[in-house]
């Protein structure tokens, strides 16, 4: 109950900071904005020159197909990106943690409502980015959208404990932090978050549809693009159910073991 | 009845080690130690002072009593409760300013007391943040961003974060730092008022000496990560009770003349207070006086004043830690 009030707690305290300068907002939509269209552009120039399709992406959907691959590494990138190490490091650096620490408030709670913006930045970053999709472009999501934010929720809880892990490390030694960013990176190169996987030799095919972040995409896929129900992305469900059960309880151990040594250097 | 029990607490800090490979990369594991079997015990609404000079430890040992940073060696008990291990069970109980911690910069100081009003599920939060704005008079500030206050400010809102909770234990890492003068007493006349109407222990860790003498009812001096001597303020200045201080005002002082004196044999201590001008040295007994004004007539002094003093808290913590601070 604590952890839960504490997240509600320190979730609005996030959200003030970080909008203390309202323009923010502006540039967060651009900055997804300019990202969508450079990508629209690159694959309208490649079909242009008769390219007709390459596994899931097609000259008819590809606008569909890039923007399923940007909502879903949105998510993944706000819940174990970066952000969450970065600002635990920022906190550091601030010296607000040691009052922070030596309250009740539930610790997990406290990183957890660093994630909670990024989640808040990503609903009006994208809700935004998907209307101006549908005004100007020809996106069209034909799947269930209840079975989509369900996808979403999954997705956030399975990566986040891995969010979890490399933001403990990073109160511990802040340069793990970029270790977060590579990482971050090469999920984001085999994944196939902006073109088909099929651009990979057949060699490693296996490897990059093995990644959850692989899974996850190729789910949100199926349903934007084919409609597909619960049933028929049942198998990537259960690999991200089971690493949403398994990555925030090794995310908690983790935090917990920095913890202990964290306090042998002091914060 | 102890409610901060400290025992034999060690604690040393990693260094940049001297190279020891050919290709300089490797280099030995090097360590300082900070604090060396350190042990006291701070008795229910005592307000027990730290006082040391800068680097001999006291931030770190107040780490270590507030569950922030472990120890390597010893233990440490709040209320009978382990710490760091069953923190979570004194928690509300106990709270702290530290000098060199901050609240949300990026909040405004209102916000930033609410927010902790929150997290300590304080009822009556509102009435307890408009009196604490009022007693630290932040009123006209507290819709500023933290970020925009100056050091003072900074501090007054920290004290009355520390306060929101109203903890039986109150742990202050140099709480008049940044505060005028007028602040500062009438922080240091709250701190005792705090203590003896509602009874809260207080561990403060300071160097001035006029605010370990009007605070505390014990003193823990410590020097280079030890404790060399823990009593009232008032039995500390009978370490020198059979010596008599003289103060020189002294124009155009120069440093090595310190040193000089404290070479001296029948000089027991002499220093610098900087800021005023002046050179307070111990003596045996005062027919010392007139070797110590030949000497200084000597050496060229400009001698302005001469009184005798009672010792103070200052000219015992000086002894104790062999001239460390104002030099």
């Amino acid at each position: 109950m604590r952890f839960f009030q504490d997240l509600w707690i320190m979730f609005f305290a996030e959200v003030r900071m970080y909008y203390r300068w309202k323009e923010r907002i502006i540039w967060d939509i651009l900055g997804a904005l300019i990202m969508f269209v450079g990508f629209i552009l690159v694959w309208r120039a490649i079909i242009a020159g008769g390219f007709q399709g390459i596994g899931d992406l097609t000259a008819e959907n590809y606008i569909t197909f890039i923007l399923c691959g940007s909502l879903l590494w949105d998510i993944i990138y706000q819940a174990a990106g970066w952000q969450m190490a970065l600002a635990i490091i920022r906190d550091k650096d601030m010296r607000t943690l040691p009052y922070v620490l030596l309250s009740p408030m539930n610790k997990i709670a406290y990183l957890y409502a660093k994630v909670g913006l990024g989640i808040v930045r990503f609903v009006i970053n994208n809700t935004i980015l998907i209307l101006l999709a549908s005004i100007f472009f020809d996106f069209s999501f034909k799947g269930s959208l209840m079975l989509t934010l369900f996808l979403f929720f999954l997705t956030f809880l399975a990566f986040s404990g891995i969010g979890l892990i490399i933001s403990s490390l990073g109160a511990w030694r802040e340069g793990i932090a970029q270790f977060a960013m590579v990482l971050t990176d090469i999920l984001y190169l085999f994944s196939g978050v902006h073109y088909p996987i099929e651009v990979f030799p057949e060699s490693m095919r296996s490897f990059v549809s093995a990644l959850p972040t692989t899974q996850a995409i190729n789910a949100v896929r199926a349903i934007g693009l084919h409609g597909a129900g619960i049933f028929e992305i049942m198998p990537q469900i259960i690999y991200l159910g089971i690493m949403a059960l398994i990555t925030p309880l090794l995310g908690y151990l983790a935090f917990r073991w920095v913890r202990n040594r964290a306090m042998l250097i002091g914060i | 009845m102890s409610v901060i029990e400290v025992k034999n607490i060690h604690k040393k800090f990693r260094r940049k080690g001297k190279k020891k490979s050919v290709f300089n990369l490797i280099r030995k594991k090097e360590y300082t130690e900070v604090l060396k079997d350190v042990s006291f015990e701070v008795r229910e609404g005592e307000i027990f002072g730290l006082l040391g000079p800068n680097g001999s430890g006291k931030t770190t040992l107040v780490k270590i009593i507030t569950g922030l940073m472990k120890p390597d060696k010893g233990e440490v008990r709040i209320l009978g409760k382990k710490i760091p291990e069953e923190m979570n069970e004194v928690v509300n109980s106990i709270n702290a300013v530290f000098a060199r911690a901050a609240m949300f910069w990026h909040l405004t100081g209102e916000y930033n007391l609410k927010l902790y009003s929150r997290i300590y599920r304080i009822k009556d939060a509102d009435k307890k943040i408009r009196k604490y704005l009022k007693f630290f008079e932040l009123e006209d500030r507290k819709d500023m961003y933290l970020d925009k206050r100056s050091t003072g400010e900074l501090m007054r809102f920290n004290l009355a974060r520390a306060l929101l909770n109203s903890p039986s234990i109150l742990f202050l890492d140099e709480p008049t730092i940044g505060l005028d003068p007028k602040m500062s007493l009438k922080l240091r006349n709250f701190l005792k008022k705090l203590n003896k109407k509602e009874n809260v222990t207080i561990l403060l860790t300071t160097h001035y000496m006029e605010e370990a003498d009007y605070l505390c009812n014990r003193v823990a001096i410590i020097n280079k990560g030890r404790v060399v001597k823990i009593d009232t303020p008032e039995n500390l200045k009978k370490i020198l009770k059979n010596e008599r201080i003289l103060e020189f005002k002294i124009s155009e002082i120069k440093y090595s003349l310190i040193d000089k004196l404290n070479s001296l044999k029948y000089v027991e201590d002499a220093h610098w207070i900087g800021d005023e001008d002046k050179v307070r040295i111990i003596v045996k007994n005062l027919e010392r006086a007139d070797d110590v004004i030949k000497f200084l007539r000597n050496n060229k002094a400009k001698i302005v004043s001469i009184n005798t003093d009672e010792p103070t808290l200052e000219d015992v913590f000086i002894h104790l830690t062999k001239g460390k601070v104002r030099k």
